[in-house]
Order: C-alpha cells, then sequence, then structure tokens
C-alpha cells in the first residue's frame, strides 16, 4: 500500500513539475517584458556614449553589467521557485 | 528594438528565446553553447565580430546563473575549477598565437576548421561508445552509477603518473597531480583559442575521462570555469569593439531561466545518460562546421 502511494506520488510529479515551470515562465516573461520596456530602453543611449568614447571603460562596464544582471536573475528565478514551491521537487 | 552598438535591429524576443535554447544546453552539459548560438545570432543580422564577442559576453552572465545553481546543488569544485582556469588562459593565449602564426600561411579557415570537425567527431564517437557501455555496466552489474566508466583503464593509466604535488579534491573525491589538471586547462584553452569555441565542449569530457571527476561534479565545475574563461575572452573583445552588450544583456534574461532549468534536469539522469546525450552535442557541432566549409559560406 506504501509503496502504492509512492508510486502515484512520484507519477505525479512530473506533471507538477511542468505545471510549476509554466507559471514560473510566464511570471519571468511578465517581469522581462517590464525590464525590456523600463532598464534597456533607457540603458541604450548612455552605453553607445561611452562605446564611441571610451572603450576601456566600454569593457569594464560591461563585464560589471552582465554579471550584475545574472546575480539579479539568479535571485529572482530562485525566489519565484522557491515562491511556486518548484525548489520541492529538485 | 534598435541596437545601437552594432547598428542592427532585432526582436527581444527572438534573442531571449536564442538564450532560452543556449541556456538549458549549458545548464543540462556544462557547456557555453557557442557552436549553436553562434550560427543562430548570425542567422539574426548580426555582423560575425559581434557575433563572436556578444557570445562570450552572454555566456559569461548564462554560466554564472547556472554555476550557482550546480553549486547549490553541490556539483561545483572552486579548487579545481580555479586551477584549471590558469591552464585555460594560458591555453586560450598560445592557441591564438598558433592561429595568428597559422594565418601568414594562408588556407587557415580550411585547416582550422576541418581540424574542428575532426576533433568534434572523435570527442562524439569516443563518448557515445563509452556511455553506452557504461549503461550496460550498469545494467549487468548492477553497480553505482557515479562509478560507472566505459573505459575505466584510461583514467587509471592517466591517475598512475603522479609528478607532485599532488593534490586532493574533497568535492570531487578524487586526488590528481597540480600537472594533470593546469594541462586539461591548458589543452582545453589552446583548443578555444585556435579553433574560435568556449572550451567546454572540450574540457568536460577530459575532466570525467582524464582527471576522473564525476559527471555531475564535472558539468557545474566546467561552468564555474567558464565564468572566468568567457569573462576574459569577453573583457579582450569589448576593448576591439566586438561586443554589444545590450543584445547579450537581453539573451541573458532567457539564458537565466534556461540555464536554472538544464542545471535542476541533471538530478533526474544519471552520469552515464548524461555523457549520452552530451555525445550528440560534439555532432552537432561538427555538422555545423562542416556544412559551412562544403558550402563556403
Amino acid at each position: 500500500m506504501g509503496q502504492d502511494n509512492r508510486q502515484i506520488n512520484t507519477k505525479h510529479i512530473p506533471k507538477r513539475l511542468v505545471l510549476n515551470l509554466i507559471i514560473e515562465l510566464i511570471i519571468y516573461s511578465g517581469l522581462v517584458t517590464l525590464y525590456f520596456l523600463v532598464i534597456l530602453r533607457y540603458l541604450n543611449e548612455p552605453i553607445k556614449i561611452l562605446f564611441d568614447n571610451n572603450l576601456p571603460v566600454y569593457a569594464i562596464v560591461s563585464l560589471i553589467l552582465i554579471v550584475l544582471q545574472g546575480v539579479l536573475l539568479e535571485r529572482l528565478t530562485f525566489y519565484i521557485l522557491n515562491w511556486i514551491g518548484l525548489k520541492r521537487f529538485e | 528594438m534598435e541596437f545601437l552598438i552594432s547598428g542592427v535591429t532585432i526582436n527581444p524576443i527572438l534573442l531571449s528565446g536564442i538564450g532560452f535554447l543556449v541556456g538549458i544546453l549549458g545548464g543540462f552539459f556544462g557547456v557555453g553553447g557557442g557552436f549553436i548560438a553562434g550560427p543562430l545570432m548570425f542567422l539574426t543580422g548580426m555582423p560575425m565580430n559581434f557575433v563572436v564577442g556578444t557570445d562570450l559576453a552572454h555566456m559569461t552572465g548564462k554560466s554564472f546563473v547556472a554555476a550557482r545553481r550546480h553549486r547549490v546543488l553541490g556539483h561545483v569544485d572552486i579548487k579545481l575549477g580555479l586551477i584549471m582556469v590558469i591552464g585555460t588562459i594560458i591555453g586560450v593565449e598560445a592557441g591564438a598565437q598558433l592561429l595568428e602564426s597559422l594565418k601568414q600561411s594562408g588556407h587557415v579557415d580550411q585547416f582550422v576548421g576541418w581540424t574542428y570537425v575532426f576533433i568534434m567527431l572523435v570527442i562524439g564517437i569516443f563518448m557515445f561508445i563509452e556511455s553506452l557501455r557504461a549503461t550496460q555496466i550498469i545494467r549487468n552489474q548492477r553497480i553505482s552509477a557515479n562509478e560507472a566508466v566505459g573505459f575505466k583503464r584510461l583514467s587509471r593509466r592517466i591517475n598512475v603518473i603522479r609528478i607532485p604535488p599532488m593534490i586532493s579534491f574533497p568535492v570531487s573525491g578524487i586526488r590528481s597531480s597540480l600537472w594533470t589538471v593546469l594541462l586539461v586547462g591548458f589543452f582545453s584553452g589552446a583548443l578555444a583559442g585556435f579553433l574560435g569555441v568556449g572550451g567546454g565542449v572540450v574540457r568536460m569530457p577530459m575532466l570525467v575521462y582524464i582527471i576522473g571527476v564525476p559527471t555531475h561534479i564535472a558539468i557545474g565545475t566546467d561552468l564555474f570555469a567558464i565564468i572566468f574563461s568567457a569573462g576574459y575572452g569577453t573583457f579582450s573583445h569589448a576593448l576591439k569593439g566586438n561586443v554589444d552588450i545590450m543584445i547579450a544583456l537581453v539573451m541573458l534574461t532567457g539564458a537565466a531561466i534556461g540555464a536554472q532549468i538544464g542545471a535542476i534536469s541533471t538530478r533526474n539522469f544519471t552520469g552515464p545518460h548524461i555523457r549520452l546525450l552530451f555525445s550528440f552535442l560534439p555532432f552537432m557541432g561538427a555538422i555545423l562546421v562542416a556544412y559551412k566549409l562544403i558550402s563556403g559560406g
């Protein structure tokens, strides 16, 4: 009986996992669209000016930006993952 | 969306989608995915010089996200990764120098291209046969998936070479010569510098077969090493004006979530099964480059 229950539970995990992933993707897509509209739109021109005028500073700023965004997105996805309970299925 | 640095207009959702696809591959297999992202970015209309530099920039961010996730899962050997990075960076420079000297003799593109195809085919065939043998060993002998390596003699023979200093790597559960680790880093870095690809597709198999690192830890440690090697490449290309950081930032929005999904998915696969799936990546890389060489594109 116990084994049967376990089989039923593990059978339901992939379904739940896919559902939670879809929910995470929807929430994430909304936040990313907001990010495109608010931040990237206003960052485009100052970054271009930096690229044209000072390449060494542009190189440093590029590295900082990509790592910083990596940290922020990792935190954000981790938070969403926890919030919708996907972490339990890791 | 118009990207002012490279002067192209590309739909950000398309870029984010490419990032998502490459992110899943990167998080699952521990590779940068440049051999897939590069051609896809080129198809969007980006100039080739920007493709290389921008891909490296997005790879830096994506590897950071995936490595953090693998670290939470206990799959990153930081000590091993840091030592390997030293060899990799020296190797990248050596590979780039070799490429420069070959350029003077002409026909360098054909030579480099077919060398790449040959190396990728050798890696793909070797991993395919090895992982099939390993899955058979698990089935027949009922041993742990972590212990099952199809050609165990190879790593045993290499581990017999005990040139001091010997270093313990508790996370990977191995003891290896410093020189073996540095050489693995150097060789994969040299191939990256010479062939113009990230070293992950070469380094991950070398970590498993030559140093004897368990597959899951090899993936996480490789991603950790890619942060530094791709970061170094990004800086170097940005100084030459080959990086459109805005495109890389947009790609990273998709790659970040893809990398996490890929990293989490590794928990549901055994080492030999991951290696079996991995063996198709070098084949894909080889086919893409062979097609480009034959068609002259």
